[in-house]
Order: C-alpha cells, then sequence, then structure tokens
C-alpha cells in the first residue's frame, strides 16, 4: 500500500451550544502512513481530542464536521452507519483516558474483552489478548474494580486490539498513572507497535512523552496545528514558541539551566469561543509584535519534513 | 548535618501511622512506617514515590489531620499538640494545598470568601480586606480587587490554584504542604505555579514540603528530595545528587523511566508497588530489586540481609548494596 492510512483534510469540528458555535477544531491537516506513529501535543481545548473524536464520528450529534477524513481509502464522513461500526473497532480503535471510566464497573473484565470482539467477528481470543497485553489469563473473571490502574489501562488496549485495527488512537493513555506503570503501559505500546505493524495516533500534552514513542509530531494550539515535524528533533529544537514553551515545560534532569528555574507561559489557554485574532498564541507569545494580531499564519515548510505556522520564522 | 538538627522546623523522628484493615481481622496497614526526616526552615524539600508508597498519609500527619500510632513529630522544637486547639492553632502556622483547586474549593463561594475563610476560622478581622489582598497578589492575581467578586468558575485552572495558594498564605504559615500542585494543570501553566511556589520559599522563608511522583518537579524547584518506598524513607539527599547520581536501586529504577533522563539504561520494574498490609519481610524492597533479582546481591554476599534484615537509613541511603551489612555492626 502505497497510499498514506489516513488522510484529513482541512478538517473543522464546531460544536453547538447554547451560547453558540464553538469551533474546537480549525481547519487541520494531517496524514499518518500504515506502521507510523504520530504524536499529537496540545493543551486542554486545544481540539485534539475534538479532532480525533472527529475522525471516527464520535462527535455529539448536531456537531457540524466539515472537511475530509480518508481511512485507507474510504471516505470516513460519508459511511453509511454500518460500514462505520465496521470500521471502527476493525481499522481503528480508541483507547481513551481513564480507563476507570470507561471500563463497566459490573461486568468482568473478559465479558467487556468478548463483547468488542462479538460485535464484529464471533472468534474466541479473550485469553491471547489478555497475555498480549501482560494481564494473566486467570484474571479474566475479575470485575475492573479488581484490577490496578495500570491493569485497566491494559485490558483497554486489549479490548482495543480485539478486532486487529489497522490504526490505534490513544488519547492520553498514561496520564492518570503512576511514573513505573506508565513506563510499562508505553513499553507495550511499542512493542504491539513493532509486533503488529499498527499505525498509532498517541494524544498527550507532554512533549517528552511522545519523544520517545512517536515517529512524527504535531502540536495544536487553539483548534490549529502549529507546529509539525520529526519527533525527537522537535523536543530539543522547536521553532514555534508555543511548542518550544511546551518542552520547557518538563525539564530535561541533569540541565543546569532548568534547575531552580521552572519555565512556564504567562496567561492562559484561550478560550474556543473568543480565540484571539490573527496568530491566537500572539498574547501570550513571548516574541510576538503588533503585526501579530493581525497576520494570517499558516504553516510553511521550514525544511522537507518540518513546518509551522508562525510569521517570525 | 549535626548543626541542620538544631535549625530545623519539623523533625520526624520513627513516624508511624497504622490504619486497621478494611477486612474483619485483615492485617493492619502501615502506611508510614518508620520515617526520620527533617525539614530545615526555608527549604523546598520534595517528598517522591509511587502512589501507595504513603507519601500522602505522610503529608496528612505532618499537619496534624493524621494521628500517628508511634514515633513523633515535632514543629519548631515542640511536639504536634495533640488537643483541638491546639491542633487549630498549629495550622495556623502549617497550611495545606490540594492537588485539585476545583475539588478543594466552595464553587458557591466569591474568590474573596475563599481566601478570607481562614482568617474567620482565626477570628483574625483586623485588616480582612487588606489582608486578602495582598494575599492574592502575593499568588499572582493582580489587582486583587479584581478577583475579589469573582467566583471559581470564572476563572482559569490556573488561576484557581493561585486562590488555592492565596487562601493558604493568608494566615502567613511558616509551613506550606503541597501535594501534588501541578498535576492536574495544564502544562504551559504549571511553570507558573511552580515559579509562584518557589518565590514563596526563597523571598519569604516559606519551608515548603512537595509532594509529588514528578521528578521534573523535584528538579524545578526543590532543594532536597525524599524518596518514599512502602511506608519508608529509602533515600534522601540534595536534588543534585539524588536525581544526578542516585545511589538506591529504587531510585535508579524511577529515574530511569522518567524520559527526562537519558543517561541511564530504562529499567522498568515488574508490578505495580506493592501492599502495605503485606510488607516484605528484610529489605521491603527486594521483591521488585535489580539488584536482588538479578543474583548481584548473592555476589556481594548480601542476599541474606536483603531477605531478613531490614536496612536503616545511613547516610541519607536505606540499602545493603550501598552500605553492607558488616559496616553497620562494625560502626
Amino acid at each position: 500500500m502505497n497510499a498514506p492510512l489516513l488522510v484529513v483534510d482541512d478538517l473543522n469540528v464546531t460544536y453547538r451550544s447554547s451560547r453558540g458555535p464553538i469551533p474546537a477544531v480549525r481547519g487541520v491537516s494531517l496524514s499518518l502512513e500504515a506502521g507510523e506513529t504520530l504524536g499529537l501535543a496540545g493543551e486542554s481545548g486545544s481540539g485534539k481530542s475534538s479532532l480525533i473524536m472527529a475522525l471516527l464520528r464520535l462527535v455529539p450529534p448536531g456537531t457540524t464536521v466539515t472537511g475530509s477524513v480518508t481511512m485507507a481509502g474510504e471516505d470516513v464522513l460519508a459511511m453509511k452507519p454500518g460500514r462505520l461500526r465496521a470500521v471502527r473497532w476493525a481499522e481503528a480503535a480508541v483507547v481513551f483516558q481513564g480507563a476507570q471510566h470507561v471500563l463497566n464497573p459490573v461486568r468482568r473484565v473478559g465479558q467487556q474483552i468478548q463483547e468488542a470482539i462479538d460485535c464484529h467477528t464471533g472468534s474466541n481470543r479473550v485469553d491471547d489478548l489478555l497475555e498480549q497485553v501482560g494481564i494473566p489469563r486467570s484474571r479474566r473473571d475479575a470485575y475492573p474494580h479488581e484490577l490496578s490502574g495500570g491493569q485497566k489501562q491494559r485490558v483497554m488496549i486489549a479490548m482495543a486490539l480485539a478486532c486487529d485495527p489497522e490504526l490505534l488512537i490513544a488519547d492520553e493513555p498514561t496520564t492518570a498513572l503512576d511514573v513505573m506503570v506508565q513506563a510499562q503501559v508505553l513499553q507495550l505500546l511499542a512493542d504491539l507497535r513493532s509486533e503488529r505493524g499498527l499505525a498509532m495516533i498517541f494524544i498527550t500534552h507532554d512533549l517528552s512523552v511522545l519523544s520517545t514513542v512517536a515517529d512524527r509530531l504535531a502540536v495544536m494550539y487553539a483548534g490549529r496545528l502549529v507546529e509539525r515535524g520529526p519527533a525527537k528533533e522537535m523536543l530539543r529544537g522547536a521553532h514555534h514558541p508555543y511548542t518550544k514553551a511546551l518542552a520547557a515545560a518538563f525539564p530535561t534532569i541533569g540541565d543546569r539551566s532548568s534547575r531552580l528555574a521552572p519555565s512556564g507561559l504567562a496567561g492562559d489557554p484561550p478560550d474556543p469561543t473568543a480565540v484571539p485574532s490573527g496568530c491566537p498564541f500572539h498574547p501570550r507569545c513571548p516574541i510576538a509584535t503588533e503585526e501579530c494580531a493581525v497576520a494570517a499564519v499558516a504553516l510553511r515548510p521550514l525544511s522537507p519534513d518540518w513546518e509551522a505556522a508562525c510569521i517570525k520564522l | 548535618m549535626h548543626q541542620a538538627v538544631t535549625t530545623s522546623i519539623l523533625q520526624l523522628s520513627g513516624a508511624e501511622v497504622t490504619y486497621s484493615s478494611r477486612r474483619r481481622g485483615g492485617p493492619p496497614v502501615r502506611a508510614v512506617d518508620g520515617v526520620d526526616l527533617a525539614l530545615q526552615r526555608g527549604e523546598v524539600l520534595a517528598l517522591v514515590g509511587e502512589s501507595g508508597c504513603g507519601k500522602t498519609t505522610l503529608a496528612r500527619a505532618v499537619l496534624g489531620l493524621q494521628p500517628l500510632s508511634a514515633g513523633s513529630i515535632e514543629f519548631d522544637g515542640h511536639p504536634l499538640p495533640t488537643t483541638r486547639s491546639g491542633l487549630r492553632a498549629y495550622r495556623r502556622k502549617a497550611q495545606l494545598v490540594f492537588q485539585d483547586p476545583m475539588g478543594s474549593i466552595n464553587p458557591r463561594q466569591s474568590i474573596y470568601e475563599i481566601v478570607a475563610e481562614g482568617l474567620r476560622i482565626h477570628r483574625e478581622r483586623a485588616n480582612e480586606a487588606e489582608r486578602v489582598a495582598t494575599a492574592l497578589a502575593d499568588a499572582g492575581l493582580r489587582p486583587p480587587e479584581q478577583f475579589f467578586l469573582r467566583f471559581p468558575h470564572e476563572l482559569s485552572g490556573g488561576q484557581r490554584q493561585r486562590v488555592v495558594i492565596a487562601g493558604a498564605m493568608v494566615l502567613q504559615p511558616s509551613l506550606l504542604v503541597a501535594d501534588e500542585p501541578v498535576s492536574s494543570l495544564d502544562a504551559s501553566v504549571r511553570g507558573e505555579i511552580l515559579q509562584l511556589l518557589l518565590g514563596l520559599s526563597r523571598d519569604r522563608g516559606m519551608t515548603i514540603l512537595v509532594v509529588t511522583h514528578d521528578l521534573g518537579l523535584a528538579w524545578n524547584i526543590a532543594d532536597r528530595v525524599a524518596v518514599m518506598y512502602l511506608g519508608r524513607i529509602v533515600e534522601v539527599d540534595t536534588t543534585e545528587q539524588i536525581l544526578a547520581a542516585p545511589q538506591h536501586p529504587y531510585t535508579k529504577a524511577l529515574l530511569s523511566v522518567v524520559r527526562e533522563h537519558d543517561r541511564l539504561d530504562q529499567q522498568i520494574l515488574s508490578g505495580e508497588a506493592p501492599d502495605s498490609a503485606h510488607i516484605p519481610a528484610g529489605c521491603r524492597f527486594h521483591p521488585r530489586c535489580p539488584v536482588y533479582q538479578s543474583g548481584e546481591a548473592d555476589r556481594l554476599g548480601i542476599a541474606e540481609a536483603c531477605r531478613s534484615v531490614d536496612p536503616s537509613l545511613v547516610d541519607g541511603v536505606a540499602c545493603h548494596a550501598v552500605n553492607p551489612p558488616t559496616k553497620h555492626h562494625a560502626s
């Protein structure tokens, strides 16, 4: 397959609310090759969760989605409900954040995984799946409350893998977990990726996590992509001032410049109903000038595989 | 460190907190199991460890919210009071900052009322408005009067955490206990709140005990780091020493999985931290310890000690591989 697994073109997601329309995603384009991992970074309200929900049409009724989403050559936004249901598990599956709120507390975890399989294929591979995610088979009859946070997240991953998807979307899969358990889950995802050739979209606000798991990185701010490039290089050599600030928020231990010098940005992420004019980041930007409040900004290439949306670059 | 003992504001000696088991007849849970720790006046100490290691229980004990089952905690050279009025007076001097600002402030109170609450509880009526304004301004909410009549839902997450800090500061305490002060905040806001805490220590001489699992936070603001495992401090030293040259195998493993740290080979410990109702015999870390599990402890001739002798904190490290058992006996 030469065509990319996923192509998103000029996607806009606008929620309806009593206060009027809320534009959560504003003109995002991206693509993902089979087997590739894309890290999607941004803070709460930046639109990253809305973006991935729109990929699988999991947005609430009344939400306007424009642009196009093409998965393995098919237009997702035009699919009939039956086809969409098949695609949702068999081609792309989501691991949500906060496993404790997603799993049904009164059903055994084995049944919950089986349910995901039954809906789609009918084969019986719960035990294999549990083993693949590192949970002993004997735990299939456990209820979610009998499992630890890390184990619950593993069950979620097993469910997502139940129908052999090509694409796994992981929305903050490790944020609620302890450092050691976080490392275990990241290791599991990395193993699955290399064993199964899974493509992944990995969402978090912690750039340091992304730089180790992702091939490429895309950073969102106020519903737009502000920078996109190779993951490892971007953690240390970000161009966009917002990406720089995000990277600096999680210091390198051992780096003298961050010792007793926490780095942050003044101000808060913008309210999606009142996005600043011009470059939406300009009110918080350390290098902004007057023209930033009026100039239109779009991603512009800095090098063959690197783009940033900043008129100062 | 002999001189340091005399200037410490807080001194924990053999502190223990035991909860009775949830199941009838079950073994008691030793959440804090013999902690010796001193905080110097004006320092920022980060207490780090996995969830369930007892760090939050220890913080509660320091605030007098949780009675000790053994050992002692001294504040300014005096044991923590046990009477209601004594504890009330103590809490003027030792204040808590919770991790989730939305969960720790009353959504129906105005910002003014939230910050003034401490003053009202302690019946300090003089100059209330002025003191609230100063606390808000000190917490970075300026001009403070603009915030008086606003409600928590009108503020951003970072501003709410500043309100919580202002509420703690209004009584001008000398000790602040912050439990995961930035874990619920956005990445770009986190640095600002850490700068605020660091400023309180540097400009006001505030002593801060920050409880966290975030080693980057410790690197950003802490003078010293204490690493807790299953109710016990297993290593304590300056932040530079702990984060750049850790000695305890548990500290090494914790650091190796922090991706910001690329100089150590990753050592992912299997399993989750074991249960404090069943603390292993000998060194409590030995069932997960890479030194013990790899057979290195056998080669060092300490494996038996790891299984049977509970190591004490010697020169800031509780590990038989670092302080071989024969050495303690000799000294």
